[in-house]
């Protein structure tokens, strides 16, 4: 299951999570390696919280069994030197401030107290020691949460949902300290709903959809099972159409501005049925693929297939 | 398990709370310290018997205030974590809930001390200042070991409300809503049953009775002395056992 033969930093085996009726997480497993930025994705609701939350200790599965460092949370001895986490709880009391929130921490772990001042300075919230955490934006308490993460100078990172709050510079900045985070050997685990916020900052992803696991491997290997479409500007597009079904190429579109796309086939091999149907072409762009898209389609089975005409939800009958 | 006690000393020294909840206390025990300082110099005129318990009378009425608040302080140090989830990253920090528990109740516990023994002694120098007879023996050192005691365990049980409850505002309601009159009604719901001797096994009819107990030789349908403290603690190790074991296996979301 690991990838590039390192050993996993964090894997799930079989997690389930009930909530009274709510199937909140179903058999989940995945492998997060040593030294990968790995993006945890899923719409709301997914159960991606309550997933990190079950890795962390915090939340007791119904079924299967959650390691850190080969080991279940609980038997760490040191917690806060293996993993550092920055929850959707932000976890700040509004009348502590910036410093004795650290000092709390620095205490529980032995560190010593200059420590507190050091992840300050890290996060850039040296200027702000003094000032309640209730007087912060959402984007300082976000990285007074990363700050207390860090405090034991952890080999991994959990982040829920990092980038709420953030404005387009901070999170520009996480970006930059994630991947050097990682370029340490070290390994960080970050959710989001949304893709297009970590495709460049992950190099693997696991997908989740209503508890259960959708995909799971390289961002790449994501990228590369679906193919892009190429854009062809030609003189005839319906005949080039045409022509394209003839030869077993289906998968054609006519787009507003006459252009052609064409997935699931190669530029020449497109030049070769257009030249003897005799339609000239002018130009050709590839079309990335949008993983996003990609993303959505894996995730949103729920919101289509759900519906079934006649089935009534909620409302007066 | 230094460290964790530490940690959990911080989380209350970051805070106001503490000393904004012993502001009343201080000022009950200021307040009944020279009012009856004054009672007993009337006293003093009409019965030599009747002036030290006049004396004490103002060290029982900060003794049963201070254990409210204490109770209070034990509420809200508890409950905070819930309200603000720092209860995360303790638990994230030092994997073993039940060694975190303890320093927390460790402190609670410690600081329903500290209210006692302030509060106390303020009474007793306004005592004495404003002419109380104050005897300084070993009679009032018991009062003194009661009134740090009834307030550890009151401390101690609002502790294991608000972690029972999860909130510190449902576990404040809670005691604000026994100590001064819940109680009262429920004794009076008993004695209807017929059980009315049970009313002196609550908490707060055991506070009485342990205070008393201190300074007098007991008076009768209270809990008799060796006994009400024991089973105001037992009330205490109740409550805090409680919130504890809820709060080892609760799902932290």
């Amino acid at each position: 299951m690991s990838a590039g033969g390192h050993p996993a930093a964090l894997e799930a085996i079989g997690l389930s999570k009930q909530f009274k009726t709510v199937d909140a997480v179903s058999d989940l497993s995945f492998t997060v390696p040593q030294g990968s930025i790995t993006g945890f994705l899923g719409p709301n609701g997914a159960g991606k919280t309550t997933t990190l939350r079950m890795l962390l200790g915090l939340v007791r599965p119904t079924a299967g069994t959650a390691t850190i460092a080969g080991v279940p949370f609980a038997a760490l001895t040191q917690p806060a030197r293996v993993v550092g986490a920055v929850l959707d709880s932000l976890s700040l009391h509004p009348n502590r401030t910036a410093l004795g929130h650290l000092l709390v921490y620095t205490a529980a772990t032995g560190l010593p107290d200059s420590r507190a001042r050091q992840v300050l300075a890290l996060v850039g919230l040296e200027q702000a020691a003094h000032q309640k955490a209730g007087t912060f934006s959402l984007g300082m308490r976000q990285r007074l949460a990363l700050a207390t993460a860090l405090l034991g100078d952890p080999q991994m990172l959990v982040l829920d949902e990092p980038a709420n709050g953030l404005d387009p510079e901070g999170i520009a900045w996480l970006r930059e300290f994630l991947k050097a985070f990682a370029r340490s050997g070290r390994t960080v685990l970050v959710s989001s709903h949304i893709l297009r916020e970590v495709e460049q900052t992950v190099d693997r992803l696991v997908i989740v959809s209503e508890g259960r696991l959708v995909y799971q491997g390289g961002i790449d290997d994501l990228r590369r099972s679906r193919q892009g479409r190429i854009l062809i500007a030609g003189s005839d597009p319906a005949t080039l159409a045409i022509a394209l079904a003839a030869n077993g190429i289906t998968d054609a579109q006519v787009l507003p501005d006459g252009r052609l796309a064409v997935t699931g086939a190669e530029l020449d091999t497109i030049a070769a049925i257009a030249q003897p149907a005799g339609v000239r072409i002018f130009g050709a762009t590839a079309e990335p693929v949008d993983l996003e898209q990609v993303f959505l389609s894996m995730t949103s089975g729920r919101y289509a297939a759900d519906y079934q005409p006649g089935q009534h939800y909620g409302g007066p009958r | 398990m230094t460290a964790l006690l530490t940690a959990e000393l911080r989380k209350v020294t970051t805070l106001r709370f503490w000393w904004a909840l012993a502001i009343a206390p201080l000022a009950v025990a200021l307040f009944a310290g020279a009012i009856f300082a004054a009672v007993d110099d009337t006293l003093t005129t009409m019965d030599a018997e009747l002036t030290t318990s006049a004396a004490n009378v103002g060290l029982f009425i900060t003794i049963g205030w201070v254990a409210l608040f204490a109770g209070l302080f034990g509420a809200v140090n508890a409950g905070t974590e819930f309200r603000y989830s720092t209860l995360t990253p303790t638990f994230l920090m030092a994997s073993d809930r039940d060694r975190v528990l303890a320093a927390k109740l460790i402190v609670t516990a410690a600081f329903g001390a500290l209210y006692a023994i302030a509060a106390m002694a303020l009474a007793a120098i306004c005592l004495t200042a404003f002419g109380g007879a104050l005897e300084f023996d070993g009679s009032l050192a018991e009062l003194f070991a009661a009134g740090v005691l009834t307030s550890i365990a009151w401390s101690l049980i609002g502790a294991g409300l608000g972690l029972a409850f999860a909130s510190s505002i449902g576990a404040a309601i809670a005691l604000l809503a026994w100590y001064p009159v819940g109680e009262m009604i429920v004794g009076a719901i008993l004695a209807g049953f017929g059980a009315g001797s049970v009313a002196a096994w609550l908490p707060g009819a055991l506070t009485l009775s342990t205070v008393l107990g201190a300074a007098t030789d007991g008076l009768s349908d209270t809990a008799p002395w060796p006994l009400a403290p024991i089973v105001l603690l037992a009330w205490a190790a109740l409550s805090a056992g409680l919130g504890w074991w809820l709060t080892r296996a609760r799902d932290i979301t």
